[in-house]
C-alpha cells in the first residue's frame, strides 16, 4: 500500500445493536477473548479484538441467563470487520485475508 | 467442515440445475468482462432460505415494536435541525435501496456461480425490506413531526431535487456497469466502507437527538448489510482465484473509490457535522475510524498480497476529509431555496466546535456563515446564493458541485471529448468519465433543465411549496416568524444561469 497515511492493522470488530443481548455478548466476549476491547456508542456497543473474535453461544446463555442461538445473534449484528464463519455453536471474526 | 449446518447445506447446493429450454448462454442476461469460469465460490454466512425468513421476521418484530411504541408515546421531543435535516436525507434512501434491490436481481441473472447467486437473491429481498423500512419511517415522521411539510414531497424529490443527483447518477452507474463490478462497487464500497459509518455510526447521533424510529431503522438496516458485505467478500475472494481478473479488479477498485468518495462520503460527511446539535465524533474523526482505519487499513491493504494497489486517489480522499462536509454544507444551505427542509445556520458555539475538530475552519468558511446568517430575513431580500455569486458547475460523473476541495481553490476542470466541452469535479471523475465516455456524456443535470428560469420558477416547477401555494417548504431558519414566499424569492431577482467553465486540461 502505498499511501503512508494508513497503518495496515489486524484488528477484528463486532458491532451489537445496544440492548440486554448486545451486553450479554460483549461480557461474554471479554471472557472468551482475553484483551478484547468494548467500546459503548449509545446506539450500539463496539467489541473489538487483535486477530479474531469468537463469540460462544454457550458463555452467552451463561451470561444472558436463558437460552440462546447462533441465529439470534444475527438479529442484533450491526456490522463487522473481518471475515465472518457461522458454526453451530459460535460465531467467529478472523481477520480478512489472512493467509 | 463436517458439521451438520455445512452438510445441509452443501445437499442443498447440489439441488441447483441447468435449464433445458434455453441455452446456457441464454440464461446469463448481462455478459461480465470478468473470469468466473471453473472458480470455486466462498459463501461465509452459509444461511437457508427458511433461517433467512426466521431471522428477518424477528428483526421486523423489534423494529416495529419500535415503531408502535414511538406511534403511542410522545417521549421526546426530537432535535429541530435533525429532523428538518432527514427530509432530505432520508427522501434519498428508499430509491437507493429499490436500485439495489433492482441490481441484485440483475446479479442473479448474470452472474454463474450459484452460492453467489444465493446471497445476492437474499440480498434483493433485504433491499426491498430496507425500502419500506425507510418509507415507514418517512411516514412516521411526516405524521408526528411538528412541521411535516418536505416529507410529504420527500419521495418525489428525490428523483427531481439537486441534490438527490448525486445519489441518482452513483445509482444509474452501479445499475448500468459490468454487473460483477457491480457486486464491487455496491457491497465492497457502498456496503463496507460506507454503509457501516452512515448507518451504524449516525445512529448513534439519531439516538442522541431523540429520532429513536431513525436509529432502529439505521441498525435494524446494517444487520443485513452485515451479510451483504459477506457477498462482497465472496464474490472478491472468488474473482481473486483466477490471475487474470487483477487487473479488472484494479480498475473497478480505482473507480469505485472515488465514485463512492464523492457520492455517499460527502453525505455521511454533510449529516455528521452539520445536521447535528448535540455533537460527538466530527465526521472526519468517524471517516478515519470507520472507512480509512478498519476498511482500508483492516480489509483493503490486505489485497496487496495477490497484487492490488491503493486507490489511485487515496491520498486525495484523507485530505478531504478536512473540507468536504464544510464545501458540501456551503452549497447545501446556499442553494436552501431549491430544497425542502429548513435549514439551521451555523452558531457561535457551532463555529467554536468545528475550529476546534478543524482547525482553520474559519478562515475558510467563517466569512460564508457570517454572510448566511445575515440572510435569513425575507424582509431584507438578501439571497446568500447571489451573495455568493450564484451557482457553481456540476460534474458530468458524479453531478456534485466544482467547490471540492474548496471553493475558492477547487479542482474542477474540462475536457473536450467529441466537440463538446465536459466539466469534472476532479481528477478521478475525468479519468472514469475517458474510460467509458458513452456511459457519462448523455447525462444531464440541474443547470441544464433550469439555465434561464428565474429562481421562484424553479421552486415553484419542483413542487417545493406549501399547502397555500405561494409559501416555501425551505426556509433558512428554524425560527423564522414570517416564512419566506415565492413573491419574496422573486424580488430577489435571481436567474439561473451557467458559471464560466472552469480551466481547459487534456483529456488523457
Amino acid at each position: 500500500m502505498n499511501s503512508r497515511l494508513i497503518p495496515e492493522n489486524h484488528r477484528v470488530t463486532a458491532k451489537f445493536i445496544a440492548g440486554e443481548e448486545a451486553s450479554a455478548i460483549a461480557a461474554a466476549a471479554c471472557v472468551d477473548n482475553p484483551g478484547a476491547h468494548v467500546e459503548d456508542y449509545g446506539s450500539y456497543l463496539s467489541i473489538s479484538n487483535e486477530l479474531r473474535l469468537d463469540l460462544n453461544i454457550p458463555t452467552i446463555v451463561e451470561e444472558l441467563g436463558r437460552p440462546y442461538e447462533v441465529s439470534a445473534l444475527l438479529v442484533v449484528l450491526a456490522s463487522y470487520t473481518g471475515q465472518v464463519e457461522l458454526g453451530p455453536t459460535c460465531l467467529s471474526i478472523k481477520e480478512a485475508l489472512a493467509n | 467442515m463436517n458439521d451438520p449446518q455445512t452438510l445441509a447445506y452443501d445437499r442443498v447446493k447440489s439441488i441447483d440445475w441447468e435449464p433445458s429450454y434455453i441455452q446456457p448462454e441464454q440464461k446469463l442476461v448481462h455478459k461480465t468482462r470478468f473470469h468466473l469460469e471453473g472458480l470455486k465460490p466462498v459463501d461465509p454466512f452459509k444461511t437457508f432460505v427458511r433461517d433467512y425468513f426466521k431471522v428477518e421476521h424477528e428483526k421486523d418484530n423489534r423494529h416495529y415494536a419500535i415503531l408502535e411504541a414511538s406511534s403511542r408515546l410522545s417521549d421526546s421531543t426530537p432535535d429541530a435541525r435533525w429532523m428538518e435535516g432527514m427530509k432530505f436525507g432520508l427522501s434519498n434512501l428508499p430509491g437507493v435501496e429499490y436500485a439495489a434491490a433492482r441490481q441484485m436481481g440483475r446479479m442473479v441473472r448474470s452472474v454463474a456461480p450459484m452460492e453467489l447467486r444465493q446471497g445476492y437473491m437474499m440480498q434483493g429481498l433485504d433491499e426491498v425490506r430496507h425500502c419500506q423500512l425507510e418509507l415507514n419511517t418517512l411516514r412516521h415522521h411526516l405524521r408526528s413531526w411538528r412541521d411535516p411539510a418536505g416529507y410529504d414531497v420527500a419521495l418525489k424529490a428525490a428523483g427531481t431535487s439537486v441534490g438527490g443527483g448525486i445519489f441518482r447518477a452513483m445509482l444509474e452507474d452501479l445499475l448500468t456497469c459490468d454487473p460483477v463490478e457491480t457486486s464491487l462497487g455496491l457491497q465492497m464500497f457502498v456496503e463496507t466502507a460506507y454503509t457501516n459509518v452512515f448507518f451504524v455510526g449516525l445512529s448513534s447521533a439519531a439516538a442522541a437527538h431523540g429520532d429513536k424510529m431513525m436509529a432502529s431503522t439505521m441498525l435494524t438496516i446494517q444487520s443485513d448489510e452485515a451479510r451483504h458485505m459477506a457477498n462482497g467478500w465472496a464474490t472478491l475472494a472468488t474473482l481473486l482465484q483466477n490471475d487474470r481478473n487483477i487487473p479488472l479488479i484494479q480498475q473497478a477498485l480505482d473507480k469505485w473509490s472515488w465514485r463512492t468518495h464523492t457520492s455517499f462520503s460527502v453525505a455521511v460527511n454533510l449529516f455528521t457535522d452539520y445536521f447535528v446539535t448535540k455533537r460527538q465524533e466530527s465526521a472526519k474523526e468517524m471517516n478515519l475510524r470507520w472507512v480509512f482505519d478498519e476498511f482500508y487499513g483492516g480489509f483493503y491493504q490486505k489485497l496487496e498480497k495477490y497484487g492490488i494497489k491503493a486507490p489511485k486517489h487515496l491520498d486525495r480522499m484523507i485530505s478531504d476529509q478536512d473540507y468536504l462536509s464544510h464545501s458540501a454544507a456551503i452549497y447545501l444551505f446556499g442553494a436552501w431555496p431549491v430544497f425542502f427542509h429548513r435549514y439551521d445556520g451555523m452558531t457561535p458555539a457551532d463555529m467554536e466546535w468545528f475550529e476546534k475538530k478543524y482547525p482553520g475552519w474559519y478562515a475558510n468558511y467563517g466569512s460564508f456563515w457570517e454572510a448566511y446568517n445575515r440572510c435569513t430575513d425575507p424582509s431584507d431580500q438578501a439571497l446568500i446564493l447571489k451573495e455568493l455569486g450564484g451557482l457553481p458547475n456540476f460534474c458530468q460523473v458524479c453531478q456534485l458541485p466544482t467547490i471540492f476541495p474548496l471553493p475558492g481553490a477547487n479542482s474542477g476542470r474540462s475536457c473536450l471529448h467529441g466537440g463538446q466541452r465536459f466539466i469534472f469535479c476532479s481528477t478521478g471523475c475525468q479519468e472514469i468519465f475517458f474510460n467509458e465516455p458513452e456511459h457519462y456524456q448523455g447525462f444531464q443535470g440541474f443547470l441544464d433543465r433550469y439555465e434561464g428560469f428565474e429562481l421562484s420558477e424553479v421552486t415553484r416547477d419542483m413542487g417545493f411549496v406549501r399547502e397555500d401555494g405561494k409559501t416555501l417548504i425551505a426556509q433558512p431558519t428554524l425560527a423564522s416568524q414570517r416564512l419566506w414566499t415565492l413573491d419574496d424569492i422573486k424580488r430577489c431577482d435571481y436567474v439561473v444561469k451557467k458559471p464560466p467553465p472552469p480551466p481547459l486540461v487534456e483529456a488523457a
